[in-house]
Order: C-alpha cells, then structure tokens, then sequence
C-alpha cells in the first residue's frame, strides 16, 4: 500500500488501513491501485481535503471508475460539493 | 477415510499375537539342544557327571517327573558317585561304581532323556504354530506401519496378510467387508495422489520458458512490472500456466492489461487453477454476474487457506460461494452488488451474514440504490463491528439513529467506542446544543449531515478530548471485582454471533420495560438517559452463558457496557435499576 506515499496520503493512514482490512481487502486494493491513484488524483484537483479519511472509512469510492465520478459530481455545484465533503464524507451518500 | 477401524483392529491382533507368543515360549525350554548335547554326552561316557555342577544337577531333576522323595534319593546317591569319579579322575583312584550306582545313574539319563523327548514333542506340535504366528506378528505390524504412517505413499497390496487378518480373527461379514472397502479406498487415494504429482510438473519454468507461454495467450512477459516478473519466474508451474490461461481464453475473460493489471494477472496464474476458474465462474454466471466484472475479484478464484507470499490469505472462494447463497436469501441482487460494490462478494461471509442479521434486528434495512453513486447500504455490510457501532450512535444523541438510518455507511466506518466523535454528540445532546447537524437537501428530500467540529478530530469541541481520558479512568474504577472477566466476556460475545432471543425471557429484562423509551423502540430511557435495549440484552446474555448473570451486579455492567456518561447519570441509572428489580446481591 506503500505506493499511496507519492499521492501525499500520511504514512499513518497506511498503517492504519493495514490494520483494520483483511488480507484479502487490501489485495483487492491493491489490484486496483491504477483507479485508486487516478481517484486520489481527481480529488485532490478538485480540493477534496480529507482524503486521508475516505481512503479510511469509504475506500470503495476508490474503486468507482473515475470518470463515473467525475460524472456525478459534476451535476453539482463542485465547490459546494466538496465544501461539504470535507465536512462530513457522507455526503457521498447523497450523489 | 475410515481405517479407524482397520488400525484397531490391527492393534488387536498384534496384541493377540504378541501374547501368545510369550506363552509359547514360556512352554518351550530354550536350552532343549544344550540339554541334548548333555544328554549324549552323558550316556556316552558317566563320567562327564564330575563336569556338572550341583545346582545343574537340581535344576534338572526338577524337571523330570519324579516325586520329591525321589528327587531327594537320586540327588544324594549323585552327589557321591560324584565325588567318586572326581576322585578317580583326579586322584587316580579306582573306584568302581556299584550296581546300585549304575541304576541311579541310568534312572537319572532315562528321566533326562524322557524330558528331552516331550519337549521335543512340545515343541514340534508348538513350533509351526510359533513360526506362523511370528511372521504373522510381523505382518501385521508392516501393515498397520504402512496405514498410519502419513509419509507412506504406496499402495497395500499384502494380500496374504489381508486375508489373514480377516481370516483369523472371528469378523462378521460386514466387519470384513468394511476392512476391504477401507483398503480398496486407501489404495485409490494413493493412485489419486501420485497421478496429481505425476501431473504437476514441479520444475522451475525458465524466462524463456514463461515468455513463450505468455505469448501464446497474447500476454507480454516483459510489460510487467519487474516485481511481478519475478514472482511468476519464482512460482510459475508449465502445466498450470499453460491450463489457466487456456481456460481464460475458453471462459472468455477480457484480456488483462499487463502494465496496470499486473498484479490480477499472476494471481490468476500462480494461484488458481483451471477447475477453479470453471467452477466458480459457473456459479457466478448462474447468479447474473459479468464475466468482465467477475474477473477483478481474483480472490474469488483463490481457495481460502492460500498463501500469497506465504504469508497473506488473499483466497476467498469458499466466501465468495456462500455469500452468493446469503445475499439471495435476504433477497438482495447479485447483479446489482456485482455493479456497485462488487467487492462485497469476496468479504468475509459469516461478518455478511451476521451483518444483515443484526440490521434487520435493528430496522436498520434497507434497499440498494440503483441510481447513487456509491451505495451505503452495502458499504454499511462490509462493517466489523455493527451493533456496538449502532448502540454508540443511538445512545449519544438524540439524533444518531436518524443519521445512521440516512447514512448506513456510516456503520462501516473506522469508530468506536474511543472515537472523539461521540464525546462530541455526547455533550452537544446532554447540552441541548443543537449544533451537531446541519441538513442538507438532496433530491427534495432533507438530509441530516455531521458538522465540521464533530468530524475532524484536531478540532476540540467542548472539552471532549478531556473527558475521553476522565471516562477511562471511571471505567477502570467500576466493577472492580468482576470488571475483568465481564470484559472479556463481552469482548469475546456476540459481534459475529446472531442475536440470542432467550434472555428476553429472564423477569429481571422484562422488568425494564418500564423504563422503555416512548419515542424509539430500541432505546430504554433512564431518567434522560438513553441505554440500547439490544447491547443490554445481548451483554448480559452473554454473561449469563458463561454463569455471571442473574445478578444486579451484571445487570448493570450491560446495561452502562460501552456508555458514555457522567458519574451522576451512573448513580441515576443504578438507583432507578435496583428500584425496579427487587433483588439482594448474592
């Protein structure tokens, strides 16, 4: 899981992502890893925050093909939408 | 395989054999020849008497069947004839032995060669009973080494011994049968075992060997990354290789990408096989699931005790098998979990299970959203530890079980029962702040979200951090004598186990329906106090299973389990318990 350093997530995250997944999830993650980082990418251009925490507490998001996200976060006002996404992550639940 | 049986048997009869071998010998004299050669010796020339010594002499005559009257005679009249000869021999003299002292020497020789001649005959009847039984001993311990060595890897074939065992040893015709069906058995599974060795070509694949290989089935070797590149050179079987690209290509998976798949890639080839691939892809077309989803959950395809590096268990095939059959049992769409949260299927199938157990009991179900992005009902099933997760949020604020109800994927998220957050609903709730939530709109429909101060930790918010290390402390004070085994049976209880209904039966949980919340049937309300009705009975249940229950003592500990609270509330909800239920603390 390493490989998410580069992206900025903290070292602490990765540990703790470690710890609270099974072997099998974080294998899973890791299959994924080329969505993931274009994920990460994407949030982090639109001035998402909290990465850290939806990496912890809503890492399918990560799995969501890109550009569907893309997508949907588009039929809204972006700003506003991550505005409130780092406040509470979910607001994902509402797109 | 049944060889219990067998190897009891077996066992038996080396016992059996053992014993009679012993008694054999105890019949046969070990020293007949010797006593024979004496014999000859003796006839041959009486002096050779002065070469016995005295205790040979007794020790014989207490072989033969005289009378004791007559051992004592001939012992006495021997002794001087064989001090006579000695003196002669060694003397010289020339003493003759008397007519009297030749009958007792013949009667000695005569009573001598008697003995010798019955165990002769002894012996003759013993022997080919002996030497049968011997290699018969024998036999059977070859044979019973053979059946429960587990490094023997040959068949049985000893068939005399076989049919010597169930020959000899009284056997109905059923017991037979069941030995030979055990045999027959044993031998097909060392067949088995030796054609999947003959079939698996153990040698190492060269570079060459694999590029080959890949090339065929479209793949570039080289385009994988170089860690990859070596764990299949390290680990890459031919035949195996060769059968699961094959049966890819038959079961029409999408070709992998190998720059940015590489990883799925040699997990289909160094850790599945192509009967794997069938069988479960078979069971996945039957539930409606792409191929071309199917194949990022290569762990479906990996049987649960695999080791990837030794070391990680990726394998969930058996978890992928039973979820199919749960999710469709609750009457939740494969093909809709395939497309949203496909990775739901390889997750642990018992926390699954358990999972939609507790948010049924908890009316916490709900249905998977075809059109949102991310669903969060099935984010809430990949959870670890639900119903505690569901007792926090519904005890410490007036609002948490609506948030939840909105948020379901809230349950799955990194909390517990140290989480800052609830301190923070805690205060805000106990202090009628009222600054917990904002509501949002979505799709016409109001949505409750959680503010900035409750969900980043950095931010204090009315001194929570400080009061998350004052309630460690109280909480290490409580229940001092027993809070440790209480503890650890909690701990141990129930996250994964279903519901028990039983202890809603016990008078002492029925005697807190009076304190029942009006407003929300899962709460019970003490004062203002809010404890869940489910960790109450769910804890103490579990106490009671491991005999701590039944007690106010342990009533309590469930009902305060895991509640955040100040020392007043406590005392508050102890009285208004031991109010309720009349009971002397034992």
């Amino acid at each position: 899981m390493n490989f998410l350093l580069e992206y900025g997530i903290k070292k602490e995250t990765i540990e703790k992502i470690k710890e609270i997944k099974d072997d099998s999830e974080v294998f899973y993650c890791l299959t994924q890893k080329d969505n993931v980082t274009k994920v990460i990418n994407y949030l982090q251009s639109i001035n998402v925050k909290n990465i850290d925490d939806i990496l912890l507490n809503r890492l399918e998001l990560f799995y969501v093909p890109v550009n569907k996200i893309k997508e949907s976060f588009e039929k809204y006002n972006i700003n506003v939408l991550v505005q409130l996404l780092n406040e509470d992550i979910n607001i994902l639940n509402n797109v | 395989m049944n060889t219990t049986n067998l190897v009891i048997l077996l066992k038996q009869v080396i016992n059996d054999k053992k014993r009679k071998i012993k008694e054999f010998t105890s019949h046969i004299d070990p020293k007949l020849s010797q006593k024979m050669d004496l014999l000859d010796k003796l006839r041959a020339d009486y002096n050779e008497f002065v070469r016995i010594d005295f205790n040979e002499i007794n020790s014989l005559l207490n072989l033969f069947n005289l009378s004791d009257k007559d051992k004592e005679k001939i012992t006495k009249e021997l002794d001087t004839i064989r001090v006579l000869l000695t003196l002669n021999e060694k003397e010289k003299t020339t003493y003759e032995l008397s007519e009297e002292e030749k009958r007792t020497i013949n009667l000695f020789l005569d009573n001598f060669e008697e003995y010798i001649e019955e165990q002769n005959k002894i012996k003759k009847v013993i022997d080919p009973k002996y030497n049968h039984d011997l290699m018969l001993l024998k036999q059977y311990k070859e044979l019973l080494e053979k059946i429960i060595n587990p490094k023997y890897n040959d068949l049985i074939s000893d068939t005399r011994t076989i049919k010597s065992l169930l020959e000899e040893n009284n056997l109905s015709e059923e017991e037979k049968q069941d030995i030979i069906l055990a045999l027959l058995k044993y031998n097909a599974q060392v067949l088995d075992k030796k054609e999947k060795e003959n079939n698996v070509d153990k040698r190492k694949m060269t570079e060459k060997e694999i590029v080959s290989v890949l090339e065929r089935f479209g793949y570039n070797f080289y385009l994988l990354d170089k860690y990859y590149q070596e764990e299949l050179k390290e680990h890459a079987l031919r035949k195996n290789i060769e059968e699961v690209l094959d049966t890819m290509q038959q079961l029409d998976f999408p070709k992998l990408d190998e720059g940015k798949e590489g990883l799925l890639l040699i997990a289909y080839l160094i850790a599945t096989t192509k009967e794997i691939l069938e069988e479960v892809t078979e069971m996945a077309r039957e539930r409606g699931i792409n191929i071309s989803i199917l194949v990022k959950l290569v762990s479906a395809f990996i049987p649960n005790n695999y080791l990837y590096r030794n070391k990680y268990k990726i394998g969930r095939k058996e978890d992928f098998k039973e979820n199919l059959t749960t999710l469709s049992e609750h009457g939740i769409s494969i093909p809709l979990v395939a497309k949203k949260e496909k990775e739901l299927l390889i997750s642990n199938s018992l926390s699954l299970k358990t999972n939609l157990e507790w948010l049924e009991k908890y009316g916490l179900y709900d249905n998977t959203q075809e059109d949102a992005l991310l669903d969060d009902f099935l984010s809430a099933l990949k959870a670890k530890n639900i119903p505690e997760i569901i007792d926090l949020w519904i005890e410490n604020h007036k609002l948490g079980l609506t948030y939840i109800k909105q948020n379901l994927s809230a349950l799955a998220m990194n909390l517990n029962k140290r989480s800052l957050l609830f301190y923070k609903l805690y205060i805000s709730d106990k202090e009628n702040r009222n600054d917990a939530f904002r509501i949002t709109v979505s799709n016409g429909i109001k949505k409750l979200n959680l503010k900035r101060e409750f969900t980043h930790d950095e931010i204090d918010y009315a001194g929570a951090k400080n009061m998350v290390i004052s309630e460690s402390i109280a909480s290490l004070r409580e229940f001092s004598k027993n809070g440790n085994i209480f503890n650890q049976i909690a701990a141990k209880n129930s996250i994964n186990k279903p519901i028990d209904e039983d202890a809603i039966e016990y008078p002492e949980i029925r005697a807190l329906n009076k304190f029942n919340d009006k407003n929300n049937t899962l709460l019970y309300d003490f004062d203002g106090i809010k404890i869940s009705k489910l960790k109450v009975i769910r804890i103490y249940h579990s106490l009671c299973k491991e005999k701590r229950g039944h007690k106010l003592n342990s009533l309590l500990y469930a009902i305060e389990y895991q509640k955040i609270m100040s020392t007043d509330e406590r005392e508050k909800i102890e009285q208004a318990v031991s109010l309720a239920i009349k009971w002397e603390e034992v």
